[in-house]
C-alpha cells in the first residue's frame, strides 16, 4: 500500500512496485487509506508520506496503531522531512527512507517485507 | 529649629528656614544641610533620568533581539519547507530516471503498453524538472525583491487572454482533482502590465484555490471597471482565520498547519509585490470552512 498526497510521486511508486510484481493500492491521504485497510486491505507493507493534508501520516499511524488487527501491518515511512517527532513517538519503531530516496534502495527494503513470514 | 527635627524629618529646610533662623551657627549648619539637599535631590533626579534612559535602551535592544530571533526562526522555517519542496520532486525524478535507465522489468519495454508506459513516466520527469525549476525561480524572485532589483515589463495585453493562458496549464490538475472551475468573463480587459508577472500571480491564486478549495467549485472572473481591471478568484474550501489573514501576504507565511504544508509560503507575497508594483492591489475576503475570494485590481 502506497499513501502519499503527491500524484507524480504516487503514481511513480506505484508503476514500479506493479513493474515488480506487486499489487499495490494507493491513495493520496491518510483517512482513505485507514477506511481501505478497515475495509479488508491487507498490504504487506504500507509506505507512508507523512505530511499529507487532510489525514498525515502522524495521525494515520497513530490510528493505525489503536487498532490491534492493523497495528500488525509494517509500515516504511517515506518523507522528506527532516524531523520525524511529533512528539507521540508512535514512529519509533518504524522504517524510514528519507526523500529522494534510490530505487536500488526502496526495492530491497519491499522485497524484505514482502517475504516477511 | 533642632537638628534632631529635621533629622527626624518632621521640618523641611528651605531658604526662609535659614534666612528666619536667629542662630547664625545654626544657620550656617542649615545653609550646608540646605547645599547638600539640593545637591542629593539633582544627583537622584539625574540617576533616575540615567536608569530611565538605560531601561529604554534595554527595551529597545530586547525588541532589537526579539525581531532577530523571529527572523532567524523564520529564516529556519524557510530552509526546512524549501529542502522539503525540492526533496519531493527530487524523489519522483530520481526513482524514475533509475527505472527508465536500468530496464529492472523488461516486460515493461517490449509489451505493447511499454512504450506508452514510459512516455507517461518521461512526462512525469518533465513535470518534476518544472517543478524544482519552479521553485528555484521563486527563491530567485525573492532574492531579487529583496534586493530591490526586481523589474517590470509592462506591454499591451488582454487580461481575459492570461487568465485563460493560465487556466489551460491547469487542465491537467483540475481534471485530476475533480473541481469544478468557471470562468465568467463577458468582456475584453486591455491594459498595459507584464504579462508574465501577471500570469505569475494568477497562477498563485489558482494553485491556492485548488489546494485550499477542498475540491469544492472555483469561480474566476475578469471585468473592468471605471479605472482599473479586476480579477476574482473564489474558493469555498478552508478558508483562512480573521487574525490569520493579515499574515497570508508576508514572505514565509503559511497558516495552515507544517504538518499538511505545500509551497514554499512566498507565493502570496511576491504575488502582492508584483502587483503593487504595477500599481494595483490584492486582497482577501475569507471565512472559515466557507473560502476565500481573492480580488486583484490593476490600474487601466
Amino acid at each position: 500500500m502506497i499513501v502519499d498526497d503527491d500524484d507524480d510521486l504516487r503514481d511513480a511508486l506505484a508503476d514500479i512496485m506493479n513493474a515488480q510484481g506487486y499489487e499495490v493500492a494507493a491513495f493520496a491521504d491518510g483517512r482513505a487509506a485507514l477506511a481501505a485497510l478497515e475495509g479488508g486491505v491487507t498490504p504487506f507493507l504500507i509506505l507512508l508520506d507523512l505530511m499529507m493534508p487532510g489525514m498525515s501520516g502522524w495521525e494515520f499511524r497513530a490510528a493505525q496503531l489503536e487498532n490491534p488487527t492493523l497495528a500488525l501491518i509494517p509500515v516504511v515511512v517515506v518523507t522528506a522531512a527532516g524531523n520525524l517527532s511529533d512528539g507521540a513517538g508512535t514512529l519509533s519503531s518504524v522504517e524510514v527512507l528519507y526523500k529522494p530516496f534510490a530505487l536500488d534502495i526502496l526495492l530491497p527494503t519491499v522485497a524484505r517485507y514482502a517475504s516477511a513470514p | 529649629m533642632h537638628l534632631a527635627e529635621i533629622g527626624a524629618g518632621r521640618c523641611t529646610i528651605t531658604d526662609d528656614t535659614v534666612v528666619s533662623e536667629r542662630d547664625p551657627e545654626m544657620s550656617q549648619v542649615l545653609l550646608g544641610l540646605l547645599v547638600l539637599y539640593e545637591d542629593l535631590s539633582y544627583a537622584s533626579q539625574q540617576r533616575a533620568d540615567a536608569e530611565a534612559a538605560l531601561r529604554l535602551v534595554a527595551e529597545e535592544r530586547a525588541r532589537l533581539l526579539e525581531d532577530r530571533r523571529q527572523a532567524v526562526t523564520a529564516r529556519d522555517q524557510f530552509l526546512a519547507v524549501a529542502a522539503h519542496e525540492l526533496r519531493t520532486p527530487l524523489a519522483t525524478l530520481a526513482l524514475l530516471v533509475d527505472y527508465l535507465i536500468v530496464p529492472m522489468a523488461p516486460h515493461s519495454k517490449t509489451e505493447p503498453g511499454g512504450v506508452v508506459v514510459q512516455m507517461r513516466q518521461l512526462a512525469m520527469v518533465k513535470r518534476q524538472v518544472d517543478r524544482l525549476t519552479a521553485l528555484v525561480v521563486e527563491m530567485l524572485d525573492v532574492s531579487r525583491i529583496t534586493r530591490g532589483s526586481f523589474q517590470l515589463n509592462p506591454a499591451p495585453v488582454d487580461l481575459r487572454d492570461v487568465v485563460r493562458e493560465v487556466l489551460d496549464r491547469f487542465d491537467l490538475e483540475i481534471q485530476r482533482s475533480h473541481v469544478r472551475v468557471t470562468v465568467n468573463a463577458p468582456d475584453p480587459a486591455p491594459g498595459i502590465w507584464d504579462a508574465a508577472r501577471i500570469d505569475q500571480v494568477i497562477t498563485n491564486l489558482i494553485s491556492n484555490a485548488l489546494k485550499y478549495g477542498a475540491g469544492r467549485p472555483i469561480e474566476v472572473s475578469v471585468r473592468v471597471e471605471a479605472s482599473q481591471a479586476v480579477v476574482v478568484v473564489r474558493d469555498h474550501g478552508i478558508g483562512i482565520p480573521e487574525d490569520e489573514q493579515s499574515k497570508i501576504f508576508g514572505p514565509f507565511a503559511r497558516v495552515v498547519a507544517a504538518k499538511h504544508h505545500v509551497g514554499l509560503g512566498l507565493g502570496l507575497w511576491i504575488a502582492q509585490q508584483i502587483v503593487q508594483a504595477s500599481g494595483g492591489r490584492i486582497k482577501v475576503d475569507s471565512r472559515p470552512e466557507q473560502g476565500s475570494t481573492f480580488t486583484v485590481e490593476l490600474p487601466l
